[in-house]
């Protein structure tokens, strides 16, 4: 049986009758989507593949309650930013294992002290620059930029209004704006 | 993607209209990028096939246990407070004080107990 071909619904459907490759499948269609989500919003870290897990062993978990009323990479992508943001929180409150914004800011200017542009990594310096922003507006710039959802689709994935969306987005671009304008 | 390109991007965000060929193709370029290691799949389908009802069960004593020494070393630091509490507010240390008997007299104590006042 050939799985790449069946919908997420029928994949859901036989995952939920016990099928493991329906479900492995599932995971290989979205991983990239989750890794974006998470390494986008984490950085590209050692944690990262450890939430990258736990998304789909609680999409795993939940795949009974998955009413089919987001659609499933919707519902993927809410877990991921759950589990992110959760991680992030966790993450400052005990130690300052994670870049915060200061750190961010410091390696960026290191990075860019080369003067040779080209050469550089775009996904880093992206990532770098995203690490300076405070989480909320990193979800929304993810989600945007990496995922490319529209407003109302990030909406629905972080679960707040479209407005609180925009006001988010134009309070992150000032910030990349000012971020990248001191990139030599 | 020199300094400029990335600007036009941040740009974009606040803006739903479809971007144009050049944007969408670093759009891409960046969305591509991002991956797990070489077998992520197979990982997560061996963490799953690790969660045996067994396995779940185990993992249910070991939080349970977690949980009873939360509570216990919160009991603790409460009996500690009040003990402290009663010492500053009593002036000493009794197990009577502790338990708020202090200054009852052993025949108010009986009445009370057989219920002849």
């Amino acid at each position: 049986m050939t799985y790449n071909g069946l919908t997420d619904e029928q994949l859901v459907s036989l995952a939920l009758n016990g099928d493991r490759q329906s479900f492995s499948e599932i995971v290989e269609r979205y991983r990239k989507m989750v890794a974006r989500t998470v390494k986008g919003m984490l950085g590209d870290n050692v944690y990262a593949e450890d939430i990258g897990q736990d998304v789909f062993v609680r999409l795993y978990h939940s795949l009974s309650e998955f009413r089919g009323e987001a659609k499933l990479p919707t519902y993927i992508n809410r877990i991921a930013v759950n589990l992110t943001l959760n991680e992030i929180k966790r993450r400052k409150r005990s130690s300052g294992v994670f870049v915060n914004e200061d750190q961010g800011r410091e390696t960026l200017y290191d990075m860019t002290d080369e003067n040779d542009h080209d050469r550089r990594d775009t996904k880093e310096i992206i990532g770098r620059a995203l690490a300076m922003l405070e989480p909320r507006f990193r979800a929304v710039v993810v989600m945007r930029m990496l995922e490319g959802y529209s407003t109302r689709e990030t909406a629905e994935v972080l679960g707040i209004p479209v407005g609180t969306v925009l006001s988010r987005l134009s309070r992150a671009q000032e910030q990349l704006r000012t971020i990248i304008k001191e990139y030599r | 993607m020199n300094k400029e390109q990335i600007m036009r991007l941040v740009e974009l965000l606040g803006d739903d209209s479809v971007p144009g060929p050049e944007e969408k193709a670093h759009v891409e370029e960046i969305r591509g990028s991002y991956d797990f290691e070489a077998g992520f799949t197979g990982r997560v389908m061996q963490r799953l096939e690790g969660m045996q009802p067994g396995r779940l069960y185990e993992g249910l004593i070991l939080s349970m246990n977690s949980l009873f020494l939360r509570i216990a070393v919160t009991g603790a630091a409460a009996i500690v407070l009040l003990a402290v509490s009663v010492f500053l507010s009593g002036g000493n240390f009794s197990f009577e004080t502790l338990l708020g008997l202090g200054d009852t007299a052993e025949e108010g104590m009986i009445s009370l107990l057989t219920g002849n006042y």
